[in-house]
């Protein structure tokens, strides 16, 4: 059946899933945020939350975001040991990811809830930032700092552009690394401070 | 002191090392404030990689590719595929004999049919174990369905008296023989259970009324090649030989055996006496010998 939708779906989706011939291929190749591991996981998952979130009533668009919160989630748990591959498709970790969060979001919560799930479902419902709601929040503090301390975090967090890289290409005013990383240090700091004095950032 | 908060960063990033990492983690023991504000910025670099990831997670993921899959697994979507199959595959069917057979079988007048084991008699019937190559629709060249129509069009049907003679019996229903209820069902268009009653030889081989029967019956369900050897061991026959001979040559024409069939028609024809020397001449002119 996957092979008959595969003639109807985007191939090139489907066809990330040929480097990953089973779950633990799967899982390295999550914990290395590769694309093709983040296609083939949203191939095998896209089906299911979707019918999750039409059963809490969302709309399509959030159930969009659904989807690229639990992988991103996923990920993060992933790399920060919090879930390990213990013989499972990590598409089953993600639908229990979903079906949590399909919950909170009907009830207009960010706030994750524990339902008494056994062990893979409490491993899915621990706190996260990858969320949509963090991560808006998140641009919006970047958005208050000035556009120098803006772009500093951008090309070094968010761009992963390394710091001898940026000065080479002249992406910023400095012209040495460690200039760069005193400006910088200082931007975080700004941006700390921001975070600390807004309420819903500390909920 | 100042210094340690501007290394909180560096400190995160692995980047201290000697000297300088052992003083900031002596300063973290003692700095309460120090070591809430590494906190602090623990945390909001977590925020800034769960930002990258999640952006990274958005731009592989091909948009509506949720909707996309769940539309195919959506149990409606599946039914109505599957109705939609039924349907083609339906048309396709009953399209498929209209197409075979050409517009030639629409000449020959019909009966109401009635035969509920059958193919009308005027469409190639679907193979059967014993069934020669001729009735397998699918495979058969248009000039092999051709050829069938104009075998049905000219074939010599036994009388509706004969018929109807060989059906009647004068007791009860279940007094009646084989041959007797083959002949019913013959007169009821009802081939194939005509032919059915007649398979074993035994009951044709001292009954030429029910050979006959049988043979014509055998004819009207694409059964050519039997019917063919019921005609060819009636062609002796005083009563039905001129008819066993010519649906014989039309067995032939069925079967696609033409060479055959070519030498019969000529013979049939330079017979001055032969009955139906007509129609020989005109099967010869719709065949092009």
């Amino acid at each position: 059946m996957a092979r008959i939708l595969d003639l109807f779906l985007d191939r090139k989706t489907n066809r990330s899933c040929d480097k990953y011939p089973n779950d633990g291929s799967l899982f390295e190749g999550l914990r290395h945020e590769e694309a093709d591991a983040i296609r083939c996981l949203s191939a095998r998952i896209s089906g299911s939350i979707f019918n999750i979130g039409k059963s809490h009533h969302l709309p399509d668009d959030d159930i969009e975001e659904l989807i690229c919160d639990c992988i991103t989630i996923c990920i993060q748990k992933i790399r920060g040991g919090t879930y390990t591959f213990k013989g499972y498709n990590p598409a089953t970790f993600v639908i229990e990811i979903a079906k949590n969060r399909a919950r909170n979001f009907r009830r207009n919560s960010m706030k994750h809830e524990t339902f008494g799930f056994e062990s893979i479902g409490e491993q899915a419902d621990e706190a996260d930032f990858g969320s949509l709601a963090e991560t808006e929040l998140l641009e919006k503090l970047l958005s208050k700092l000035e556009t120098n301390c803006q772009n500093l975090i951008r090309l070094k967090y968010l761009e992963e552009r390394r710091d001898k890289e940026v000065i080479e290409e002249k992406l910023t005013q400095y012209t040495t690394v460690d200039a760069l990383k005193n400006h910088r240090s200082k931007c975080l700091k700004k941006l700390v401070e921001i975070g600390a004095a807004d309420s819903r950032f500390n909920q | 002191m100042e210094k340690f908060y501007q290394n909180i960063e560096r400190y995160l990033l692995r980047e201290l090392t000697g000297n300088e990492l052992a003083a900031f983690e002596n300063a973290l023991q003692s700095d309460a404030t120090l070591a809430k504000s590494v906190a602090q910025h623990r945390q909001m670099l977590q925020r800034l990689d769960a930002l990258r990831l999640r952006s990274k997670v958005k731009a592989a993921i091909p948009p509506h590719a949720a909707k996309q899959v769940a539309m195919y697994a959506n149990r409606k979507f599946w039914a109505m595929a599957a109705s939609l199959i039924v349907l083609a595959a339906a048309i396709w069917f009953f399209n498929q004999p209209a197409q075979t057979n050409s517009g030639l079988v629409g000449n020959q007048p019909q009966k109401p049919q009635t035969d509920t084991l059958t193919s009308p008699p005027n469409e190639t019937p679907l193979s059967t174990p014993d069934v020669p190559q001729a009735n397998k629709p699918r495979e058969k060249p248009l000039e092999q369905a051709r050829l069938i129509a104009l075998a049905r069009i000219f074939q010599e049907l036994p009388s509706q008296t004969f018929v109807r003679g060989a059906s009647q019996t004068a007791g009860d229903i279940s007094q009646k023989t084989r041959a007797q209820l083959a002949a019913e069902a013959y007169d009821s268009n009802n081939f194939r259970l005509a032919a059915e009653l007649l398979k074993d030889d035994k009951q044709v081989l001292q009954d030429e009324d029910a050979r006959y029967i049988r043979a014509n019956a055998r004819f009207h369900i694409g059964q050519f090649a039997e019917a063919a050897n019921d005609f060819d061991a009636l062609k002796d026959s005083f009563q039905f030989k001129y008819e066993a001979r010519w649906n014989f040559l039309l067995c032939q024409i069925a079967l696609g055996k033409t060479e055959q069939a070519k030498a019969l028609l000529h013979a049939m024809i330079a017979d001055q006496d032969f009955p139906f020397r007509a129609k020989a001449m005109e099967l010869k002119g719709e065949l092009n010998f």
